[in-house]
């Protein structure tokens, strides 16, 4: 069979902001033949791991030493102890008691530093003789115990700061993490009486490379991967971070937060009121589980700057694993795993959820006997609307409908006992009913879909008879005995529930999706050639949505479209605006599923489904100037909304084998 | 990219102004974007005071309205509309990524948070 001189999908996705991945294969090579994307508001999906979050791309990372790993250089001179040099001067790098020394225990050169029951602070082995540190600054320190006699530990003091007595196991290298004082130096000693050690291999890096701090009221230490910003006042501690930013550019910023005894866990760590992002309050509770939050630079005046402050005024807060990465929504291509099925290109029309918090933590409408609760839900919730049990009435609606409009009203569900929900349009039988319009008993109650882990897609359809905001979600005493949980509330006009569309305070609109490629004329042939799709729609809607290959006009078209006929799909050609082909047929469901290609040749037309010709022209001619790929018929019009796993399209007429084996699923 | 929130009396008269603009075009019967049109939002009326509703859910009192119709546009091109442009606060309608309030021309998104 001959290659496609054009595909899309095939298990090949790859987005970039305003492009999806088309391509062509020559030999065992592949060349880039970008689909344009146009969706000006971001949009989700349900993503590899089964959750539901935005389409974006991610930038590289702006964060540098964002888990505080690194470190600056080694500050010691001669850690080793070179015992060719005389001790006590600036080359051996160490200035000691008269009677710590070098010594060398097997071969290997060391420091010994003995205690006698006089020396009242043990022996100093001071490192350099000033300087060495940097006042109130984080070092991580290490050496190798060569040898020990008696002693309980190496005390080290690092200026006037608070002394850590260090392990003294032999043979091991060892590492503390420090903070200086008011003054510089760094000085080992020995408190156990009429004992003695020996170290080698010593060095002191500081640590919070390429962050500055602020201390303002505190000051931040840096330890073994973490910064702590420990506070004594509400003044604002500081780190911070420089990186150039971009006006109006997005930014996902995770961290960490490992421990906290600030006063609050929400309002304790922000970003700078000074900074490119503005003044942020971020969550602060301890957990292991890193945060999550996106920020738009809202300027870049007069720093730039990741900003990170406690206005805590007692106690500390530990952060880690700090990135930032700028992220893009908009025009973004969406690879959807809805179901756990293969992926799938997503194309949706504009819709907009009238529910104004869809991740509701309060009334918005009339509500009874529900609470608002934190829950995590496996596919990426954090909170949930909780109906208890059948021993009262209880709802919560939202969202404004209008008299004689069709809606759709959809949530994600998870029952108590882990079954699948029952939805009904009565009160007495059932789990629960979804109202629209201020009634349960009209509309259409769709097929539940799983998102896994016995989580359900619920969603009903109505044309409303009134204007109302009585519209959600309701459960009778009539009704199970089973409590659930609910997020994800979505009202939007329409026939069918399409992805979900967060809210937060307002209704809020997701553009359609629109995706073409000009300039290929190159890539079709207009004399013969087949166009084949894997796709399936998003709802039996009697609309027509097209799949076209163009030249720009109606006049030269050949293209595949689910019609405004019940599962109906029809192939068409257009040759000087007067149709050359059109031949129908009717599938089962057009939600499914299906491989369809369509043959065009002078004379020769035929349209196969699932491994069967369905159907077959014998009469009429082809286009020319064929050039332009679209989801849509032109210019926007008839414009296709569904799920496409795979588009390819061939230079030449495949033989009935050929096409077979192509469109067997 | 630019935003306009607009105010009409009524939404045969907000559509025809949208249309005489240029802001869309009926081909078929279909609404088609034009000229940089990426989205027409028709928000319709307004809620100014919430109704209110018994412990069933009956509604006890209806909600009163904020005069006309509203609209929410999102293009790439500059237009005026004149009057018809207003400049609210908390908004009752947004667009996916964008801030509650944006209104405009030259805007950003801005993301908000995880779904």
């Amino acid at each position: 069979m001959a290659n496609p001189s054009l595909q899309i999908g095939s298990g090949n996705w790859a987005i970039k902001a305003d492009e999806l991945l088309g391509y062509r294969v020559v030999g065992n090579k592949y060349f880039p033949v970008p689909i344009d994307v146009s969706r000006a508001t971001a949009a989700t999906r349900v993503d590899e791991a089964g959750l539901v979050d935005y389409a974006e791309i991610l930038g590289g990372e702006e964060v540098t030493n964002g888990d505080f790993t690194d470190t600056g250089s080694d500050l010691i001179v001669n850690g080793i102890f070179d015992t060719t040099i005389p001790m006590n001067t600036a080359g051996s790098g160490w200035f000691t008691s008269t009677t710590a020394l070098f010594y060398n225990v097997g071969g290997v050169d060391g420091m010994k530093v003995p205690r006698t029951t006089s020396n009242a602070y043990g022996v100093a082995l001071k490192a350099d003789n000033s300087d060495l540190l940097t006042a109130n600054t984080s070092y991580k320190i290490s050496y190798e115990v060569l040898e020990n006699n008696g002693s309980n530990g190496v005390y080290i003091l690092a200026g006037a700061g608070t002394a850590v007595n260090g392990a003294i196991t032999t043979g091991v290298t060892h590492t503390i993490y420090i903070t200086s004082g008011a003054t510089t130096y760094l000085r080992f000693y020995n408190q156990t009486n009429n004992s003695d050690y020996t170290i080698t291999n010593v060095t002191c890096e500081e640590l919070g490379a390429d962050w500055a701090v602020i201390d303002g009221g505190g000051s931040v230490t840096f330890g073994d991967s973490f910064a702590e910003i420990i506070k004594t006042s509400a003044i604002p501690t500081f780190i911070q971070q420089d990186y150039p930013v971009t006006l109006g550019a997005s930014h996902k910023l995770t961290y960490t937060v490992t421990e906290n005894t600030l006063p609050s866990t929400t309002d304790e760590l922000a970003l700078s009121s000074a900074s490119a992002y503005g003044y942020s309050p971020l969550d602060a509770s301890a957990s292991a589980t890193p945060k999550t939050v996106y920020l738009t630079v809202t300027d870049i005046t007069p720093n730039a700057a990741l900003r990170l402050f406690s206005r805590g005024a007692s106690g500390s807060i530990k952060i880690t694993d700090i990135s930032v990465k700028e992220v893009t929504r908009d025009n973004i291509a969406r690879i959807d795993y809805t179901d756990g099925s293969s992926p799938h290109l997503l194309s949706e029309p504009q819709r907009e959820n009238l529910i104004t918090y869809s991740e509701p933590t309060t009334d918005e409408g009339a509500a009874a006997n529900i609470t608002y609760e934190s829950f995590s839900w496996n596919i990426g919730f954090e909170n949930c609307v909780a109906f208890g049990d059948n021993s009262v009435i209880r709802y919560r609606y939202g969202g404004s409908v209008t008299d004689g409009t069709e809606y759709t009203l959809s949530a994600y569900v998870l029952m108590d006992d882990n079954s699948e929900p029952v939805i009904t349009n009565s009160s007495v039988s059932g789990d629960f009913s979804l109202n629209i319009g201020n009634t349960v008993a009209t509309g259409t109650n769709n097929a539940n879909v799983s998102m896994g882990n016995n989580i359900w897609r619920v969603s009903k359809t109505a044309v409303v008879a009134q204007t109302t905001t009585n519209n959600g979600i309701i459960k009778y005493t009539t009704q199970s005995s089973t409590g659930f949980k609910v997020v994800g509330w979505q009202l939007e006009a329409g026939s069918y529930a399409t992805s979900y569309i967060p809210t937060s305070g307002s209704a809020v609109t997701r553009n359609k999706d629109q995706f073409t490629r000009d300039g290929i004329g190159g890539l079709i042939n207009d004399s013969e050639g087949v166009l084949f799709v894997e796709m399936a729609a998003l709802s039996n809607d009697l609309t027509y949505r097209i799949l076209s290959l163009s030249d720009g006009t109606d006049n030269e078209r050949i293209y595949i479209q689910y019609t405004d006929t019940t599962n109906q799909v029809s192939v068409v050609v257009k040759v000087g605006g007067s149709t050359q082909a059109n031949i129908q047929h009717t599938l089962t469901d057009e939600t499914v599923f299906s491989k369809m290609a369509f043959k065009w040749k002078a004379n020769d037309f035929a349209f196969w489904i699932d491994g069967v010709e369905v159907g077959a022209d014998t009469s009429g001619s082809v286009p020319s100037g064929l050039n332009r790929l679209a989801l849509d018929r032109q210019l926007n019009t008839n414009t296709f909304y569904g799920k496409v796993k795979q588009l390819q399209v061939y230079p030449t007429a495949l033989s009935d084998s050929e096409l077979t084996i192509l469109t067997t699923p | 990219m630019n935003i306009y929130k607009l105010q009409y009396t009524d939404k045969a008269t907000g559509d025809a102004d949208l249309l005489a603009k240029g802001a869309y075009e009926v081909v078929e019967g279909e609404q088609v974007y034009r000229n940089g049109t990426q989205a027409i939002v028709y928000i319709g009326q307004i809620v100014k005071v919430p109704a209110t509703y018994d412990d069933e859910g009956h509604e006890l009192t209806p909600p009163i309205y904020y005069d006309g119709v509203y609209y929410d546009l999102m293009t790439s091109e500059e237009i005026d509309f004149g009057v018809n442009e207003i400049f609210p606060t908390n908004c009752a309608h947004s667009f996916l990524g964008w801030p509650q309030d944006a209104e405009g021309t030259d805007i950003e998104p801005t993301i908000l948070t995880t779904p």
